[in-house]
């Protein structure tokens, strides 16, 4: 027979219970914008039923425990999507800004400072005698070979900048590692697996994941091991700091600071896209406006050693002859001293103009990619071609976003906090605690009963 | 699927920052006036605007040429119809001296006069033009001819200054054109071997000197086929003008079609985009304020615990 008793314990339980659950709505609601936090829900269950001549009576509610909410293959997919999306949209934010260095497409730009380089050709054609027109090619040269190097310059610039941007992201990654360490230390410690840590390497993880490549593994003790281009960055309580170093060609590459010195490949994430665009497209670029300088100066020298200056003087370049690139194209010694030194005469004679007239026929001539595109063509073709990696990272990136949007939506369905959710659960658990408060009531009027009786 | 507020609310300001960064775009588009302002746009478009920019400072370039070209041709045109001029006064004061009943002061004073025009006829040959001469070609240093003068005062001799024949000036008026845009001045003032329109006129002033009617008609000849010649070359000249006329209309039409060209693919028809932005801003608005609806109510409205 159940005792009055023991119907106080039960109601006592009942209250107990239903305050937890109540203090786990509350924490719910109070984290709703919490960053890493995934919705808990208390475990009630019906408490163990004793066995009486007249069957099992139960004794009530128990909280057994509260669970939190999550879905690891959600998670691990999200992660991927994560790394596409910091590739895409950090490789089309780099690639972005060196666009803006190459300059519009419109009436200024290089593509115009070639047209007026070699219109100045035409002008000492037109008039080969004349010295205001190669002092105002002269001019000109300088404008073309001041846009070569300051599109130079700024490709420099934007390299270091991105080694520079890298070493940053790489340090971000040794905190979030070193934190990782310290949680798997706690989560080795703890009984249970605390929820609040699991929140927290939750977002570490997230964050990660956007920055590199990763690979994970979560234990049973949820300690989790994390591993980069094969190499282990967090195992258990330690864990490596990656390093920058000088890697192959003396560009900044990442190593393990106290091991191998085998470059770690990044191909993923924010630090990947930057690797990538750097030693990608960015590298490309410099080789094709490189080779565009170096034809130019190469091909003009070619005819202009051959003709004859104003005064007869013949075999002298135009361009320094040592030019090998966009970062030192220059105009020769001589012409830098001397714009009359200019040859336009093919034959010595000062009013002839076949060597200018042969120089400014270079502009239609078949000198780049194998003889396929002029001058002016191939710097079309360089901005077509970068263009459209601007675009395609901008659509990729557009759909990684997406992507990535998609599974935040399922992760928040699993995880995320609904307050109407919990507002119910509080309503609820409200109710059976008064509930709960009443059956208390009930007992103690039963007892006043018998104490009366008693009397 | 179960949806949250969180949820909700990250998809209204994704939504909202859509809209925002089309509206910018709509925006930017009308301020700029442009459909393609940086090859990413549009990376194809970009390549053909690059290169029809090229195209039209290219048609400028080779309409400067022209032009330049077509100053030295109507100059040598000039120059040749005047010579023309002179040859046919020539023949006029040659037939008069043929004339028998023409006294010897008047043959005289024939020759008197036969030396001006001697001198005439070289002033054009060594005309300049602009820092050249007209008829010297690459040589700018000296003028094609050089004269003597005898005891007389008369002229004794004009010799071209130089045994080579000068290069002519060719211009750039299209792609893979050259054109000579100048006449040396072998081609003007020789006629055949040792005989140049100097010394026919030397020859008639000789023989008008010499009171020679029959010398005198003997020249006459000579002095017809000159004049054909010149003629001739003023015909070919004009003929290079001609068509130097009609490379420079139609690099004129090119010109305007390469720029509407551009146009076309580069800017933004400003009706279109002005509604377009118009409707950016609808969509915006109506996002903004279906965004406050959404997010607004919760059961934490409506519970009174």
């Amino acid at each position: 027979m159940p005792t009055i008793s023991s119907i106080l314990s039960l109601a006592k339980r009942s209250l107990l219970a239903n305050q937890g659950a109540m203090s786990v709505a509350s924490d719910n609601v109070s984290n709703v914008n919490s960053p890493g936090y995934a919705r808990r829900r208390a475990d009630l269950r019906s408490a163990q039923t004793q066995d009486t001549p007249y069957g099992g009576l139960g004794s009530g509610v128990e909280l057994f425990g509260v669970n939190s909410l999550r879905d690891p293959f959600i998670e691990e997919q999200l992660r991927r999507e994560l790394g596409d999306e910091g590739w895409f949209d950090t490789g089309q934010k780099q690639l972005d800004i060196i666009e803006g260095l190459l300059g519009e497409i419109g009436e200024t730009g290089m593509s115009n400072i070639f047209s007026r380089f070699w219109n100045a050709w035409h002008d000492l054609a037109n008039d080969p005698t004349s010295t205001a027109a190669r002092t105002a090619l002269r001019e000109t040269t300088s404008t073309l070979i001041g846009g070569f190097r300051n599109t130079g310059e700024q490709l420099a610039f934007r390299a270091e900048q991105i080694d520079a941007d890298i070493a940053a992201k790489a340090s971000r990654v040794n905190e979030l590692a070193g934190e990782l360490a310290q949680l798997n230390h706690e989560f080795s410690r703890a009984r249970e697996t605390p929820m609040s840590l699991e929140d927290r390497r939750t977002q570490i993880l997230d964050e990660m994941a956007r920055l590199a490549d990763i690979q994970y593994r979560i234990g049973n003790n949820g300690m989790v091991s994390v591993f980069i281009d094969g190499a282990a960055i967090v195992m258990g309580t330690d864990c490596q700091t990656i390093a920058v170093r000088e890697g192959s060609g003396g560009k900044a590459a990442l190593f393990i600071a106290e091991a191998s010195d085998r470059p770690l490949g990044i191909s993923g994430g924010e630090i990947g896209a930057l690797f990538s665009v750097r030693d990608g497209e960015l590298n490309e670029l410099r080789e094709r406006l490189d080779e565009l300088a170096r034809t130019l100066a190469t091909e003009v020298n070619r005819i202009h050693s051959t003709g004859y200056s104003l005064e007869g003087q013949t075999g002298i370049n135009f361009f320094d002859p040592e030019t090998t690139g966009m970062d030192d194209i220059a105009l020769s010694d001589e012409i830098e001293r001397d714009a009359g030194l200019i040859a336009a005469s093919a034959d010595g004679l000062p009013g002839d103009n076949r060597t200018a007239l042969a120089i400014a026929e270079l502009e239609n001539a078949n000198l780049m990619n194998g003889g396929r595109e002029t001058i002016d063509q191939a710097y079309g073709s360089i901005t077509a071609w970068f263009g459209s990696r601007v675009a395609e990272h901008g659509l990729r990136a557009e759909g990684a976003g997406l992507a990535l949007e998609h599974m935040e939506t399922w992760r928040e369905s699993v995880s995320g906090v609904s307050l109407d959710e919990e507002m119910a659960q509080l309503i609820r658990f409200q109710h059976a605690f008064n509930a709960s408060a009443k059956l208390v009531g009930a007992a103690d009027t039963m007892l006043q009963a018998i104490i009366a009786m008693a009397g | 699927m179960r949806v949250t507020h969180h949820g909700l609310v990250e998809r209204v300001i994704a939504g909202i920052q859509n809209r925002a960064e089309q509206i910018g775009q709509a925006q930017q588009r009308v301020m700029t006036g442009l459909k393609v302002e940086k090859a990413s746009d549009d990376p194809a478009v970009a390549g053909q605007i690059l290169a029809l920019h090229g195209s039209i400072s290219r048609s400028e370039q080779y309409t400067r040429n022209i032009k330049n070209g077509l100053g030295s041709l109507r100059m040598t045109e000039d120059a040749l119809s005047r010579i023309g001029d002179i040859l046919v006064r020539v023949r006029a004061d040659a037939v008069e001296g043929s004339n028998q009943a023409l006294s010897s002061q008047g043959r005289r004073a024939l020759a008197e006069e036969l030396d001006q025009k001697l001198r005439e006829l070289l002033a054009v040959a060594n005309q300049r033009y602009g820092n050249r001469y007209l008829f010297g070609g690459s040589e700018t240093r000296q003028a094609p001819y050089q004269s003597a003068e005898g005891e007389d005062g008369w002229l004794s001799e004009i010799t071209p200054t130089s045994e080579e024949p000068s290069t002519q000036i060719e211009l750039i008026f299209g792609e893979g054109e050259r054109v000579e845009v100048s006449i040396g001045s072998s081609d003007v003032f020789d006629l055949s071997e040792g005989e140049n329109l100097f010394s026919i006129l030397f020859d008639l002033r000789q023989a008008l000197d010499d009171d020679d009617p029959e010398g005198v008609g003997g020249v006459l000849q000579r002095l017809d086929e000159a004049i054909d010649r010149i003629n001739a070359t003023t015909a070919m000249v004009g003929a290079r003008i001609n068509r130097a006329e009609t490379l420079l209309e139609r690099l004129a039409n090119l010109g305007q079609s390469y720029t509407e060209q551009v146009s076309d693919l580069a800017d933004v028809d400003i009706v279109e985009a002005v509604t377009r932005l118009n409707e950016e801003k609808v969509s915006y608005e109506l996002a903004l304020r279906t965004g406050a609806k959404v997010i607004q109510p919760s059961l934490v409205n409506f519970v009174y615990l």
